[in-house]
């Protein structure tokens, strides 16, 4: 197997997502090894800046699909584009993010086109004429390795902050756009409102040391301690997803991809089992400690120290243990 | 509005799992079967807004005989008519394919599924049923009433990072259901032993008409990531084990 490869880009603010410069380093290699072309797909309505620093960032063909109809997404718009740029570049293999983005637009692009997806993997490879993929199966307490047996063009997203992001030679890319009459399209869906960001008093992303709390510590009567913790370390308390789903904190304590992004000097993921939404969130943590009762938590994948226990009676034990010091 | 629940049985826990010879599925012993957990919301939601608006909600699955109980605990929880497409596909591509087939054959407005899977994880199948049948699509939603326009479903989805959307989407349509914000109620035994003597439809893949539609992998080998795990582990009692992580925390702060 060879062809072209093609990544779609996730950019913001005229910036690149990490997750688009881990797929370019890897798409990068995988066209080197195949003597094939490495595009990168950009959309959005003011993609000039984006485009700009991607010329030079070692990929062979920058696409561009700039309208003002894209600037904000629209599942619809960014599927037919999707599918367009697919079309006409023609790539072997479609990289993207398992986002919020990779998530809508490459199953639907891939039926449209009848590729083949495959979702939710953690590492690609191409091995003799075999595409393969590692991928996350039940939980993420399991993984599998399969080689893609359907029809091209494949479509594969990839867990965010696994891929490691190399510094690529410079390369002149060739700009095309992707000439779109997003006018004529019979639009089956309007956005009415936009929400951005969650508002609160509290800031998790700022703190230094986050206690974090899942579904494992047992219910909203039993956070106290976790709060207590946090206050002896001088940092916050925050959760997982079904913690805020089921309204023990509020949605500002929330880290994960449909929340926020955390990067504090120490995490301390309590009773967390170690969803990839959650994990992709925390994991570039500076010293990560999980406590959880499965020894095969996920959790315990991205941890530097590992304690398999009871929260209930660990924490109390490392309060005790902060008043001493 | 008439709503199709598309809803997955799931193991509540795993045990032996292992890669058969056909390699296009995992086997396991499941620990218990239970209805993947967004596809509860998705059928809560459905089940909700079909009765507020005068309409039919139906539950739909594709799996084998032991895959219709989450069919009872859709009827439990009111839906009026269930229907288990008899196949052992197990590829997200197949059963999308499948389901978007027999949901072709009712009368529908609005489709309703979960995001994602526990065991398979591949967060592929509402979104392929939605192109298969042609109809526009909202993924990780939170909320949905009827629209404002005529014949409009309006939903709140999440964009990431906090960010959300409200569409307005004309249906016919499809809608993924993210967990959060109205939590599944829980079904009275009396009603789910009611619930168990309703008729359930069958559909065979033969009944559809279905292609033969293609495995989009083949299944190499199943491994535990614990295998891949960095993390140093801290033995003892839980105040051994405090002293050693506290000493850590100290190191850093």
């Amino acid at each position: 197997m060879n062809g072209n490869i093609l990544v779609l880009c996730e950019h913001k603010n005229a910036e690149l997502d990490n997750i688009t410069l881990e797929l370019m380093g890897k798409g990068r290699a995988m066209a080197d090894v195949w003597g094939t072309r490495l595009a990168v797909l950009v959309i959005g309505s003011d993609i000039e800046p984006v485009v700009d620093t991607l010329k030079t960032s070692g990929v062979d063909v920058v696409l561009a699909a700039q309208d003002p109809a894209l600037k904000d997404y629209s599942a619809e718009l960014y599927t037919t584009v999707t599918a367009k740029a697919v079309t006409e570049f023609k790539p072997t293999l479609v990289l993207m993010g398992y986002t919020y983005l990779g998530m809508e637009v490459g199953p639907a692009v891939a039926v449209r086109l009848g590729g083949t997806m495959v979702t939710n993997c953690t590492d690609l490879n191409a091995v003799d004429d075999k595409l393969i993929v590692t991928r996350n199966m039940f939980g993420g307490t399991l993984q599998a390795r399969m080689e893609l047996a359907g029809a091209p063009p494949y479509l594969v997203s990839v867990e965010k902050g696994l891929l490691p992001r190399p510094e690529l030679p410079s390369k002149d890319a060739a700009v095309e756009s992707i000439a779109i009459d997003l006018a004529g399209e019979n639009l089956h869906s309007k956005i009415v409102d936009i929400l951005s960001a969650i508002s609160g008093k509290i800031d998790i992303t700022k703190a230094k040391v986050l206690v974090s709390i899942g579904r494992g510590v047992g219910g909203p009567e039993k956070i106290q301690p976790f709060r207590d913790l946090a206050a002896a370390l001088g940092g916050e308390i925050s959760c997982s997803r079904p913690v805020a789903d089921m309204g023990w904190l509020p949605v500002a304590h929330q880290v994960g991809i449909s929340a926020s992004t955390v990067t504090p000097d120490i995490y301390i993921a309590c009773g967390i089992s170690g969803a990839s939404q959650h994990v992709t969130a925390m994991r570039d943590s500076g010293t990560i400690i999980a406590i959880n009762k499965d020894p095969k938590a996920p959790i315990f994948r991205v941890a530097d120290y590992g304690i398999v226990g009871d929260v209930l009676e660990v924490i109390p034990a490392m309060i005790a243990e902060a008043a001493k010091q | 509005m008439n709503i199709i629940v598309c809803t997955k049985a799931v193991p509540g826990f795993i045990k032996n799992p292992y890669v058969p010879d056909t390699q296009d599925r995992v086997n396991y012993d499941a620990g218990s079967i239970v209805i993947n957990e967004s596809d509860d919301y998705a059928l809560e939601a459905g089940v909700k807004l079909a009765k507020k608006t005068g309409g039919k909600a139906t539950v739909i699955t594709a799996g084998s005989l032991s895959s219709q109980k989450v069919l009872q605990t859709g009827l439990g929880k009111d839906a009026d008519r269930a229907i288990r497409v008899d196949t052992d596909a197990y590829d997200p591509a197949r059963i999308s394919k499948a389901l978007a087939e027999a949901i072709k054959g009712q009368e529908f407005d609005l489709v309703v599924t979960g995001v994602e899977s526990s065991d398979s994880m591949a967060a592929q199948v509402g979104v392929s049923i939605a192109e298969h049948l042609g109809l526009p699509f909202a993924y990780a939603v939170l909320e949905m009433e009827a629209g404002e326009a005529d014949n409009t479903v309006r939903i709140t989805k999440e964009l990431g990072f906090g960010k959300k959307q409200i569409e307005e989407i004309e249906l016919p349509a499809v809608v993924c259901f993210q967990t959060g914000t109205e939590p599944p109620s829980f079904v009275p035994v009396r009603k789910m032993m009611m619930a168990q003597r309703k008729p359930l439809k069958t559909l065979s893949i033969g009944d559809l008409k279905m292609e033969d539609y293609a495995a989009s992998v083949k299944i190499l080998e199943i491994f535990t990531p614990t295998d891949l795990s960095v993390a140093e582990m801290i033995d003892g009692t839980p105040a051994e084990q405090a002293a050693v992580v506290m000493q850590k925390i100290k190191e850093v702060i």
